[in-house]
């Protein structure tokens, strides 16, 4: 009988190790946390993308783990600066999955950084799931555990860019400015080439991103007397170039890739900015609209005292905040039972136009952000972009 | 017209450095690296001034100072803190400056650009030689010209100015003239520091105001002033707007994904046959 009454325990027992040993064997999750990597530009010449970013994971994060977190576990992220290099994003993703064991790593970089570690998360199948690299590679082709969030392909972006050139301001002439960054050489030979089918005659001029003159590239511009010019660059790139084209006496309609649709680009080109067309995929409202759902994000990032560095929030903020809930439902979803094979199911087939802040779980978030969907055979998951106009010094949606 | 006064502001701007940058190695023997950072921090300086003063004079004062501070911090680095070192490990605390105010701007205002007003004139053109030019490009000129003109008169017609040259061909004799050496010598970093605050002053409405942008503009700086010989200013004058016409219609050329390998190749090429510099007057010894 003693026998019969311990065997219950020893089965609890038993049950309870095999369990625990199966929680621990999880990467980056115990009982009380998950650990989520971040591979982001803090410094060098797309730092404002890193720091943009950053701060919408750190409200995301605040805000869930100030209602306990998912399913009892609180998020905990780790953020390895890739400097917006090749060789940064390689070694940053290594740390993050080789030394820190995190259970999902979040890509914030730029496509410099994100494209040449897509080998590296093919052959370990670590979640990866990539917030803001446009690079037709991300997506090119298909990987069972890498997803797009926020941003979508520089495909079904040209597209829409291209659309919305040629219906509105239907050009004759275009002058495409094309700097050295990846999503840059990616994007405009098919922008071009959507252009030319529409009817234009395309130039292209190059420059390189942190260039601070460009009096070459506007003799080109003026002496091919466009119609539109069409800048693809960094934030950065368009504050500075912006000015020295309208100082130039150069009329033609401006338009910037969604690299572009930024505050900081208004801020610094002041008056140049002004009727100056960009995009963004951060949803329907701009980051400087203080109404509606993006009032409620920003009034959320003093109520949780996020430190942010000047020139922040960005476009990349809302673009990561929206994005971490979307992470943290696909771990909800899971239960107690989260594995990295449960978690990609879940993103896979429980994420159809998903935005936080419309969902019960989630009705404390800010309802910031196009719909993210996900299937099992297609880890795009927004394919949204609203084409902003800078008017008075600030960006408003433009038809 | 336009696209070749475009170029001599831009090589101006390069040229003011690198005056900066010769000044300071022919007093001292040291290779200022972080006139680019000195430079910056006018430049923080001249945008936070703006918003305090709207007198063009007290903006240019408050950067000058900045300027100056920033050049004698290099010279405290340099010559009191290492007093006794070699010239390469002076060299390399410059190197330490650099990075300390990059960062530190970084830190304070991270990587996205801050707007600077126009100096003075505002944003607009006028007719310069039949030609409609901004007026922020020919005050870049015109501020560069006098500057170097002011320095050649200062060296070469008073008494504190020949004393700099004195120092800077021998300081064991002119010390022994009675001239003071490390006074001298930090009036020399602090005139290179105040150059570099013209510098920011001039470019910071064109580029915006940024940690790294001393970065853009010293190493085209260097190039031009090694070009001119590194130890002439005139050198460096001409080297700093050689360099701005040679990038500027590369980019027209080749394309702006070449400017610098043109820019390079240029500098190469200099090296290769005149290695002493473009504008170095051969001296003969009798031995």
């Amino acid at each position: 009988m003693k026998h019969f009454s311990s065997f219950p325990k020893f089965l609890f027992g038993f049950l309870a190790s095999i369990s625990l040993a199966w929680a621990q064997s999880v990467p980056g999750v115990t009982d009380t946390e998950i650990k989520i990597g971040v591979h982001l530009s803090l410094t060098g010449p797309a730092s404002f993308v890193g720091q943009g970013a950053r701060i919408g994971i750190a409200l995301a994060q605040a805000e869930i783990n100030a209602k306990g977190g998912v399913n009892g576990r609180k998020l905990v992220f780790n953020f390895v600066d890739d400097r917006g290099s090749p060789d940064g994003g390689v070694t940053a993703v290594r740390k993050l999955v080789d030394e820190e064991n995190m259970f999902v790593v979040l890509g914030a970089g730029t496509s410099t950084s994100t494209v040449p570690v897509l080998p590296y998360f093919e052959r370990n199948g670590v979640p990866y799931y990539v917030s803001l690299a446009s690079d037709p590679q991300v997506m090119g082709k298909f990987r069972r555990n890498v997803y797009s969030g926020a941003t979508s392909t520089q495909v079904v972006w040209g597209t829409a860019m291209a659309k919305f050139v040629n219906d509105n301001f239907k050009p004759k002439r275009v002058v495409m400015m094309q700097c050295d960054q990846a999503h840059c050489i990616s994007g405009v030979p098919l922008v071009r080439g959507m252009l030319q089918t529409g009817g234009a005659e395309v130039t292209v001029v190059t420059f390189n991103s942190g260039d601070t003159d460009f009096t070459g590239q506007i003799q080109q511009i003026k002496s091919a007397n466009p119609d539109v010019v069409f800048i693809y660059g960094l934030a950065s790139d368009g504050g500075r170039i912006l000015p020295q084209i309208r100082r130039a006496g150069v009329t033609a309609k401006i338009v910037g890739d969604p690299a572009l649709g930024d505050p900081s680009v208004a801020r610094m080109a002041g008056a140049a900015a002004e009727n100056f067309y960009t995009f963004w995929s951060g949803g329907t409202q701009f980051i400087d609209d203080k109404t509606g759902p993006m009032g409620q994000w920003l009034t959320a990032l003093d109520k949780f005292n996020i430190e942010r560095p000047a020139n922040t929030p960005n476009t990349y903020s809302t673009m990561l905040y929206a994005d971490v809930y979307v992470v943290a439902e696909a771990i909800r979803l899971a239960g107690k039972n989260l594995t990295r094979d449960i978690f990609m199911t879940n993103l896979d087939t429980k994420i159809n136009g998903f935005v936080a802040g419309k969902t019960p779980a989630w009705d404390f978030a800010a309802a910031v952000g196009f719909p993210r969907t996900f299937t099992p055979t297609d880890h795009l998951g927004n394919r949204s972009l609203q084409a902003l106009v800078s008017v008075g010094g600030v960006f408003k949606p433009s038809k | 017209m336009s696209l070749f006064f475009g170029g001599l502001a831009l090589g101006a701007v390069y040229a003011l450095l690198a005056i900066g940058v010769v000044l300071v190695f022919r007093a001292s023997g040291v290779v200022n690296f972080a006139q680019g950072e000195v430079m910056m921090v006018s430049a923080y300086t001249y945008v936070f001034a703006s918003q305090y003063f709207t007198s063009p004079a007290m903006q240019l004062v408050c950067a000058l100072a900045a300027g100056m501070l920033g050049g004698l911090l290099c010279f405290w680095v340099a010559h009191i803190l290492l007093p006794t070192s070699t010239k390469i490990a002076q060299v390399i605390g410059t190197l330490a400056i650099l990075i300390l105010l990059q960062a530190g701007a970084r830190y304070l205002y991270t990587d996205v650009p801050m707007r600077a007003e126009a100096w003075i004139f505002g944003d607009r053109d006028i007719e310069f030689f039949g030609t409609s030019l901004p007026v922020n490009s020919v005050l870049i000129l015109v501020v560069t010209t006098v500057a170097t003109a002011a320095l050649f008169f200062w060296q070469g017609s008073t008494l504190y100015g020949r004393a700099v040259r004195a120092v800077a061909e021998d300081e064991w004799r002119a010390a022994l003239c009675g001239i003071h050496v490390r006074t001298t010598l930090a009036v020399s970093w602090g005139v290179g520091g105040m150059l570099a605050g013209i510098a920011g002053i001039l470019i910071s409405p064109l580029i915006g105001v940024f940690p790294t942008m001393g970065d853009n503009i010293l190493l085209p700086a260097f190039i031009g002033a090694v070009m001119g010989g590194f130890s002439s200013i005139l050198g460096a004058l001409i080297g700093g707007l050689a360099l701005g016409l040679i990038q500027t219609y590369a980019v027209v050329t080749f394309g702006g994904a070449m400017k610098e390998v043109v820019m390079f190749s240029v500098f190469i090429l200099v090296l290769l046959c005149r290695p002493s510099g473009l504008f170095t007057v051969q001296q003969s010894r009798k031995v």
